[in-house]
């Protein structure tokens, strides 16, 4: 509110604005708009200081207060939450039922007064507002006392057993690994999109169910996984295999969505699928050429310059391959 | 062989130190094999009763039914010197609130919470679910089958509870604004 008030007083103030700085000013309601959780809590802060009984509430007065405060909101130009709209035809609701006379043919003990459940909401939210409250002074003692550290033990150090050259084979065997996969990445791959999704749809056939965790890591470069995955999001896309997730964080594994139809009736239907499959070879280029990038900053000078001259070709060739691939394509359509 | 009460609670107490998380009686009976859990029990109690007598700077505490040291927390503040930690992010109003609810009405369903507290945050609900104050306590067997939650051992540590029934009494928040 104090935004109001600094606002009138720098003279950029709308109508608005002085109303709310006027209302304040004539002591009408002093509002803390963050802590108004929800409608119950302004109804409850409004009956607090309106003094009246939360057991018999003076609806007209309440709901009149109420529906100020909602358009001082909205006058501020703070989006008024579902929730509030919903209290206010509440009110009004229940300020309706209460100005409609009785049926006086109605026996005692059945007369309801409209305004009970909302006083049993208000009651109930009152409580856990309490219980809350409660809860968080006992939180905040609790957060006062501490325990001893973890202790170290053998389940959490199953290494140490092993010696200084045993970690040493281990270093020479991962470093000796390094070395044999960036060979293998200077070589170009032939692997295409096309053919993981059949390799896919060969796995899936077969088992129920296939881990992606383990196709992933069966992947010899990070190439081979960026084409599994997105022959796992055609797949999908294309209604053939579907994805679960058991737990959080957990493998995701792949299952048979419908038939897989034969390699022959998908031919004869699929020609815009094979066109996306042959852009997708096209900037495949490009994932080899990161590799090469890759593989070219570990090797020696030497090699350097035998890597950049062979990608040149290599490169001229798949445009050759594409654009053959491409006609073709044209020619039989 | 058979203890005795003095012989057992020297070692209750180490087991007691040594334990990460709260203690039960059913484990240390397990490690006790050889004795009778009522004796275990009965040493158990005896040891904390004299422990906390000492009125020093630690002590047993009964939480999520089990046994746990733990530092006094009136000397918090060189506690934390020592281990140069701050206090921990403090839980936002929503999240209490509906943590209080799904405490008291456990296992409740989250148009339930709706209903008691007039309005959602799923929000708050994540932030517990992370902190692992509430956790899913299986589905609901109606119409949609909604997820149920109730709260975790966590909670009970956090809030210093030794079992739900040491909850504060809802019904004594009941008439803070009669008037």
């Amino acid at each position: 509110m104090s935004d109001a008030h600094s606002k009138a007083q720098t003279g950029n103030a709308t109508p608005a604005d002085v109303a709310v700085e006027f209302a304040e000013s004539t002591d009408q309601y002093k509002v803390k708009l963050p802590d108004f959780e929800g409608p119950l809590d302004l109804l409850l802060y409004l009956i607090r200081k309106e003094e009246v009984s939360i057991y018999d509430i003076p609806i007209a007065r309440i709901t009149a207060q109420y529906l100020e405060y909602l358009t001082a909101m909205r006058e501020l130009d703070i989006a008024v939450a579902g929730e509030f709209l919903l209290m206010a035809a509440t009110l009004i609701h229940i300020k309706s039922q209460m100005l409609l006379p009785r049926d006086p043919d109605t026996p005692e003990e059945e007369l309801e007064d409209p305004r009970a459940e909302l006083i049993h909401q208000l009651l109930e939210h009152q409580k856990f507002k309490g219980a809350a409250n409660a809860l968080h002074q006992r939180a905040l003692i609790e957060a006062a006392t501490f325990t001893r550290g973890t202790l170290e033990t053998d389940e959490e150090n199953p290494e140490v057993a092993s010696t200084v050259f045993q970690l040493f084979e281990i270093f020479r065997e991962v470093l000796n690994r390094e070395r044999a996969l960036v060979e293998i990445e200077i070589e170009r791959e032939q692997v295409t999109v096309a053919e993981k999704i059949a390799e896919i749809r060969m796995a899936v056939a077969g088992q129920t169910e296939v881990s992606t965790r383990q196709m992933f890591e069966r992947a010899r470069s990070k190439r081979e996984m960026v084409l599994i995955f997105l022959a796992i999001l055609e797949m999908v896309k294309e209604l053939l295999i579907g994805l679960k997730q058991a737990d959080t964080f957990g493998d995701i594994v792949i299952s048979k969505r419908q038939e897989i139809i034969s390699e022959e009736d998908r031919s004869s239907e699929s020609e815009v699928s094979e066109t996306e499959v042959i852009e997708e070879e096209i900037s495949e280029e490009e994932i080899s050429e990161t590799a090469i990038i890759e593989a070219q900053e570990s090797a020696s000078v030497d090699e350097r310059d035998q890597l950049a001259a062979s990608s040149v070709k290599d490169q001229d060739i798949i445009k050759v391959e594409a654009t053959s691939q491409t006609e073709d394509q044209r020619s039989d359509s | 062989m058979i203890m005795t009460i003095e012989e057992l609670k020297p070692i209750i107490e180490s087991l007691i130190f040594v334990a990460e998380e709260p203690i039960t009686v059913k484990q240390l009976a397990a490690i006790l094999d050889g004795e009778m859990k009522a004796d275990v029990e009965a040493a158990t109690e005896a040891l904390v009763e004299e422990f906390n007598a000492r009125a020093g700077g630690l002590e047993i505490r009964c939480l999520a039914n089990g046994y746990q040291v733990r530092t006094r927390p009136e000397f918090s503040e060189y506690v934390r010197r020592y281990l140069k930690s701050q206090p921990s992010a403090r839980l936002s109003l929503a999240a209490l609130e509906t943590l209080a609810v799904i405490a008291y009405k456990q296992p409740i369903t989250i148009p339930e919470i709706l209903e008691i507290r007039g309005i959602t945050s799923t929000s708050a609900i994540k932030t517990l679910l992370d902190r692992r104050l509430i956790v899913a306590k299986g589905h609901k067997q109606v119409v949609g089958r909604p997820m149920m939650y109730g709260t975790s051992d966590d909670f009970l540590i956090q809030f210093g509870l030794n079992d739900l029934s040491e909850l504060p009494n809802l019904e004594d928040f009941e008439d803070l604004m009669t008037s």
